[in-house]
């Protein structure tokens, strides 16, 4: 489900893309300190985003330094040093990671995931600590999910709901863990926007990932809302002409998702890092979207995953 | 009062051509048929005013000649006749009372155009894009003469578009060779990037 959330690196400062780098693993980095290594292993793309997204809010610049680690063990590489919203960022990648692997393992009685959710356990309850709530949400909301997904909603935007809820949340909490000293109105401010920006991140996530899923989910006989909101009929179509059918509705909710996303980001109080969040916003997040409708894989040319690099 | 510079995102001593230009662009940028209909408006109208006071002021300050400042016109936006029900609900819309409207809505009978379509802009600012669509289309192919609803629906269908010019403008490029060549630049990168 996660790491859609990426820049278009053609069109990115070179000292953008260094920054945009260090936050990825700033978060990396500070995962590892605070967890250990395991935790590391589920690292994404979608949170560096959000880290840079709650940072940008605060004037002053980050400071990066130059380190070596695990995956780059000859070059050094610009981190972050850690901050709220790095912390923040780390924290519920790992919370969202849990449940994801959690949900895996009920529904596909995946052994794998089980023991990988096990492994994240001793964390997931540290941090449950000092973010119950969020865990609480994201919890009933998958629930929710589940249920709607059980019952073969063929309503798109119902189905989309929880997740988008779970996202709305995490950006909206993310404006109180930064933002130490805005007043109270501006302090609304900013968590309607980033409550705003998650929302429509989170239907995005959600319907990519339905589009992307749908020859798995036929093959394998399993939910996809898509299937549902379009009357697939294995008789009367294949699957490729099923996906011609429906690419414009899906590609207008797309875009429409990512439309409103760019809307609350115009209005956010930004003070650093507009150029990198715009490239997230109007480049990347499309370039993604065309490439999910066209089918392509995408190479990930421009974010080399932890995972793959071992 | 923040500074109108730093509002217009100009420096200190531009020229009154920068100005205006800076000026058309944030206009553009936080025009309310952008936000129409959307739980972002009054944000963003709040945002167009700083904006037309800074330019005023720079305006002034600068050759004092004229202010032409971009006024959002506020418009109410149902001017069609109806039942006495529907303005209701129509009102507790407007309030933004989304939950309450559904609710009311949902004890019509009467389904006809504007039911959906009522149903349709509760949807739409509830972020429910894909029923909003669905809804609207109905209601304005039951009452094709409706003005109201052709111009909500083109609205929606809009938003999207208005991103995807914005994309293009900040060198967003689809076609296959540009494609090719974000490749080979980006192979090539990865060659003296890595390790």
């Amino acid at each position: 489900m996660l790491g859609y959330v990426v820049p278009h690196k053609g069109e990115l400062k070179i000292r953008e893309y260094e920054i945009y780098r260090s936050y990825y693993c700033g978060i990396c980095k500070s995962v590892g300190r605070r967890y250990g290594q395991l935790p590391r292993l589920v690292l994404s793309y979608d949170f560096a985003f959000l880290a840079l997204l709650l940072a940008a809010l605060e004037p002053e610049s980050e400071s990066l330094k130059r380190e070596h680690c695990l995956v780059h063990p000859v070059q050094k590489k610009p981190v972050t040093e850690e901050n709220h919203a790095i912390r923040y960022g780390g924290d519920v990648m790992l919370i969202l990671a849990y449940y994801k692997l959690m949900d895996d393992y009920l529904d596909d009685n995946s052994y794998k995931a089980r023991a990988a959710a096990l492994g994240l356990e001793p964390t997931i309850r540290r941090i449950r600590k000092e973010k119950e709530g969020l865990c609480q949400l994201t919890e009933t909301n998958l629930q929710a999910l589940a249920q709607l997904e059980k019952a073969n909603c063929p309503e798109l935007d119902r189905v989309e709901e929880p997740f988008a809820q779970i996202m709305k949340a995490i950006f909206q909490q993310g404006a109180l863990e930064t933002g130490g000293t805005v007043d109270v109105a501006n302090l609304e401010k900013r968590q309607k926007l980033l409550g705003h920006i998650g929302y429509h991140l989170g239907k995005w996530i959600y319907l990519m990932d339905a589009y992307e899923d749908i020859d798995e989910n036929i093959a394998k006989k399993t939910y996809n809302p898509l299937l549902y909101r379009f009357d697939y009929d294995s008789d009367k179509e294949s699957i490729s002409s099923f996906r011609e059918r429906i690419r414009d509705e899906v590609e207008f909710n797309l875009i429409h998702y990512l439309a409103e996303l760019s809307n609350g980001l115009d209005l956010l109080d930004i003070k650093k890092n507009r150029g990198i969040l715009e490239n997230i916003a109007y480049l990347g997040l499309r370039r993604r979207t065309e490439q999910v409708l066209a089918g392509e894989k995408p190479s990930e040319p421009d974010s080399p995953s932890v995972h793959e690099e071992q | 009062m923040s500074n109108p510079y730093e509002v217009l995102g100009v420096r200190q001593n531009a020229s009154e051509e920068e100005i205006k230009a800076a000026y058309r662009e944030l206009v553009k940028k936080y025009h309310p048929d952008k936000y129409q209909n959307n739980p972002l408006a009054d944000l963003a109208q709040e945002k167009l005013q700083e904006v037309n006071e800074a330019y005023d002021t720079l305006m002034k300050n600068g050759s004092g000649s004229y202010s032409n400042s971009y006024s959002s016109t506020a418009q109410s936006s149902y001017q069609n006749q109806t039942s006495p029900e529907y303005n209701d609900i129509r009102h507790i819309i407007d309030s933004g009372n989304l939950g309450y409207a559904e609710q009311k809505l949902a004890q019509v009978r009467n389904r006809d155009a504007e039911w959906f379509f009522l149903s349709g802009m509760i949807s739409y600012k509830k972020g429910w894009y894909d029923d909003a669509v669905t809804k609207v289309r109905t209601a304005a192919s039951m009452a094709p003469g409706n003005f109201e609803y052709q111009s909500a629906l083109n609205n929606i269908m809009n938003s999207g578009r208005m991103y995807q010019n914005q994309s293009y403008g900040r060198g967003y490029a689809n076609d296959d060779m540009m494609c090719k060549l974000c490749q080979a630049y980006i192979c090539a990168d990865c060659l003296c990037d890595c390790i």
